[in-house]
């Protein structure tokens, strides 16, 4: 009998986007594979495909021979397949033993739980792992990293005979780290299949016996861990030519003087960020999802509270206590998450274009009906937004339209905008549009104002920004600019390596 | 052009809700006619008790509204009318307050109550409904210190009468001159009388739905319904809305007690306590979504009346308090299944646009 995980041309799209193209590989009983790839690369829809979560429009998964076809997460669990997600998914008010056998709690003679019984089973089993966890105490109570335990006990307990972890190390200290890599070996002894889904090279080198590397949902290499190097693999990860999209923009050569000072800036999320932007620059924030870079700029625009630090604009420090006193100071953000934090989705065009302007509206309590159409259709013209009119709700729109609705509210006549921060405005955008949304941010740059670009797509930083900041885990790690002549590479180097 | 308003107009939930109270009054007036062997329904002493008992709920609907369009919820409104109405009693009864000095103070004190339930809000960041629940209780709770008789063996009492001869007592007829805004019949033609509350409550909804639909506070108030953060990052205060339209619904649940008092001469310990529902029912039904962010005043105000026809279309009917109570209910879920509906239908429209 075959002993394995087998992925077979696994495709799968989604509305504008190929996530998936013909992914094959083979994970083998007693191994550790890693899944490694910039963000978007495929690697989460990936897990999900195999955990149940979505279904691939093409190709098939087989366990041990046995063809996969999985409608629920459920199904996936039954068949032996476990995914410890960075979310936990345990109830934290339950104890470690009640998470550990949810839905099949021993019963004693009359039907009742037995608590002994239930005790006993869960200690045998945290024993055999050697750890030192109270079976009886709530799992809300213990550390994220023994909660991490407690999920990996749960999967093993199901006998799943393949355990999924997606980027497991996160929240974890080192000492933690090791507990955990001894809690995989011991998995892998056992002969259990392990995919292993991390951004950090060095784990990936520690851990795993072999390598598959996604890039913009292709498979580009599936190499063994011990005849690989680090620099093998940030190539492969790359290998990709950043190429005319970004040679062809008219961009702006006259840089001028310092618009923002940042120093040692902290919120609770980030601390000791420092940079400077000046006017008609565009500066790059380049980084993997959860450096922190989003929340530098929820820091700098009033929305988050700043522990520490100062702000300078034109050389004055300047102290916002919400995004309001940012805007009237002419600073403008358009959010990561278009819908969660950007729109009023339910809301028409015309309202999210006016919405930052209403009181410069009118002179009375009233609203202007009329200048707020000018507003919108204005925006409407300049961006050449696809809609019949005005009124058409937001949530109607699609990703690229809704994304320059976002900036026609910032670039009307009545906002006065210095500096344009972007944070991922190219996201769930088609290429069409991302290229337009490139030569927009360097018109911006042109008419003076000072733009902050952050994305963590590299070749879209690198290819228009005009500095680059690096950041990892909260902090700035590196800075480069274009006179650099930055390669995905070195850029890349620099928000992966500790 | 003309053409094209129209149809939008048959397109608008409005009209929906016209059609709605349509068939009510349609159902009602057939059925007490089968049953009662002639029209008891469709009469106008049914409209005028409509018209009279709407100014209550209908003061409870116009601060839940607007709480609900910001996405913001408060079930403690009508506990602060109960208050707001007993304290007026107390008032003038124990301590001798001009009708408007009491009315004044009330309303005071219901503002705080607001203030109080938006600081559990947005302070304390408990959930509205839950906050809102407990207040009510607290203030039901502070009914009876407030309804003290300072000089009587039994301080505590459940209803505080006042009635002409203790209003003699005090001199000044003060009673009188509050049993005005309660019984002041605006207009008295042969048949017809249009009560004064009604009209102040058209005129309250009127002024709410202009500052809704006209004023950048309303345009504000939609904003943070339909997505706080968003809001927030274009320079909205949320927390600023929520506070004052706390403020706005306590004000508006003491205005519904002011009026409770006032048309019954009493302070009662159980006042208004049906009446949140029906308020809420209405302002549900009027299209104004639980999730916010959507809705307006003119809807609301059909909303009131389609509960309050249904109401007396039940009485016209004979039927039971017990079938009234249960098919409030029902209306209430029927509400719930509109709001639902057509937030689906609206996000699979903008799904299949993409």
């Amino acid at each position: 009998m075959e002993q394995f995980l087998e992925f077979a041309g696994i495709g799968k799209s989604f509305p504008g986007v190929r996530a998936l193209n013909d992914i094959s590989f083979r994970v083998q009983r007693g191994k550790v594979l890693a899944l490694l790839g910039e963000n978007g690369a495929g690697k989460s829809t990936l897990l999900k495909i195999m955990s149940g979560d979505l279904k691939a429009d093409e190709g098939t998964i087989t366990l041990d021979g046995k063809e996969m076809n999985f409608n629920s997460p459920n199904d996936a669990i039954k068949a032996g397949i476990s995914v410890i997600y960075q979310e936990r998914q345990l109830i934290p008010s339950l104890s470690v033993a009640e998470n550990i056998f949810p839905g099949e709690l021993p019963r004693n003679k009359i039907g009742l739980l037995d608590r002994p019984q239930l005790k006993r089973q869960t200690q045998e089993l945290i024993d055999k792992f050697g750890l030192s966890i109270d079976p009886s105490v709530p799992v809300g109570s213990l550390s994220v990293a023994y909660q991490q335990m407690v999920e990996i006990i749960k999967a093993y307990r199901r006998n799943s005979d393949v355990i999924a972890f997606d980027e497991p190390t996160a929240p974890l200290t080192d000492t933690e780290i090791t507990i955990l890599f001894n809690l995989i070996r011991q998995l892998k002894e056992e002969g259990k299949m392990i995919l292993y889904v991390s951004h950090r090279l060095n784990e990936i080198f520690q851990v795993t016996d072999e390598i598959v590397v996604l890039k913009d949902g292709q498979l580009v290499a599936t190499l063994k861990t011990a005849e690989t190097t680090e620099a093998d693999l940030i190539h492969s990860m790359v290998g990709r030519d950043i190429g005319d999209t970004y040679s062809s923009l008219s961009r702006n050569d006259k840089i001028g003087d310092v618009l923002l000072e940042v120093t040692n800036l902290a919120t609770p999320y980030v601390s000791d960020i420092s940079f400077k932007l000046h006017k008609g620059e565009i500066v790059g924030f380049a980084g993997l999802v959860g450096a922190g870079r989003s929340e530098v700029m929820r820091g700098i625009f009033g929305a988050d509270p700043v522990l520490a630090g100062e702000v300078k604009l034109n050389g004055e420090i300047v102290n916002f206590k919400s995004p309001k006193d940012a805007i009237d100071a002419g600073i403008a953000l358009c959010p990561e998450d278009r819908k969660e934090q950007g729109l009023v989705l339910f809301s028409s065009i015309k309202n999210n274009v006016s919405a930052p302007v209403i009181d410069k509206l009118s002179n009375s309590i009233f609203r202007n009906p009329k200048l707020e159409e000018e507003i919108a259709q204005a925006a409407i013209d300049k961006f050449s937004i696809k809609t019949p009119n005005s009124e058409k709700m937001c949530l109607e729109l699609s990703g690229g339209n809704q994304q320059k609705v976002i900036l026609g509210r910032w670039t009307s006549p009545l906002v006065t905008t210095n500096i344009l921060i972007l944070d991922e405005p190219t996201k769930g955008i088609d290429v069409g549009t991302k290229q337009e949304i490139y030569q927009m941010v360097c018109d911006f740059a042109k008419q003076g104002m000072g733009v902050i670009f952050v994305s963590s797509e590299m070749p879209e930083v690198i290819g228009v920004s005009d500095t680059i900041i690096v950041m990892h885990n909260g902090h700035i790690t590196g800075t480069t600019t274009r006179a650099d002549n930055p390669t995905e590479e070195s850029v890349l180097a620099m928000a992966m390596l500790d | 052009m003309k053409r094209n308003k129209f149809e939008k107009f048959t397109q608008s939930k409005m009209f929906t809700l016209l059609i709605l109270l349509l068939i009510e009054v349609v159902i009602f007036t057939v059925w007490s006619w089968i049953k009662q062997g002639g029209n008891s329904f469709l009469t106008l002493k049914s409209l005028t008790t409509v018209v009279g008992t709407m100014t209550i709920p209908g003061f409870l609907a116009l601060g839940a509204a607007f709480l609900m369009i910001s996405g913001n919820m408060d079930l403690s409104a009508a506990s602060i009318g109960a208050f707001s109405g007993m304290f007026i009693a107390a008032s003038i009864q124990y301590y001798h307050f001009s009708w408007w000095a009491a009315i004044l103070t009330a309303l005071i004190i219901s503002a705080a109550f607001g203030v109080a339930n938006a600081v559990l809000v947005n302070e304390f960041h408990f959930q509205p409904f839950i906050a809102t629940m407990a207040m009510s209780t607290v203030i039901r709770g502070l009914l009876s210190l407030i309804s003290m008789d300072p000089k009587a063996e039994l301080p505590i009492a459940t209803t505080i009468t006042l009635n002409g001869k203790m209003a003699d007592w005090f001199g000044n007829h003060p009673t009188d001159q509050l049993s005005f805004i309660g019984k002041y019949v605006f207009f008295q033609g042969k048949a017809v009388e249009i009560p004064f509350n009604i009209i102040i409550l058209i005129l309250g909804v009127v002024l709410f739905g202009i500052i809704l639909s006209k004023t950048k506070f309303g345009m504000k108030v939609y904003l943070v319904g339909g997505n706080p953060f968003a809001a927030r990052l274009v320079g909205v205060n949320p927390k600023k809305i929520s506070y004052i339209l706390f403020v706005n619904s306590a004000v508006t649940g003491g205005i519904a007690g002011v009026f409770f008092t006032s048309k019954t001469l009493q302070g009662a310990s159980i006042a208004l306590q049906a009446d949140m529902f029906t308020g809420l029912t209405a302002a549900m039904l009027g299209g104004i979504s639980f999730g916010g962010g959507s809705g307006g005043m003119g809807g609301a105000f059909v909303g009131l009346l389609i509960t309050r026809a249904f109401n007396q279309g039940m009485l016209s009917i004979n039927a039971s308090s017990f079938a009234t109570t249960a098919f409030s209910g029902v209306l209430l879920i029927l509400a719930l299944a509109i709001d639902f509906a057509s937030q689906r239908r609206t996000v699979a429209r903008a799904l299949k646009g993409v």
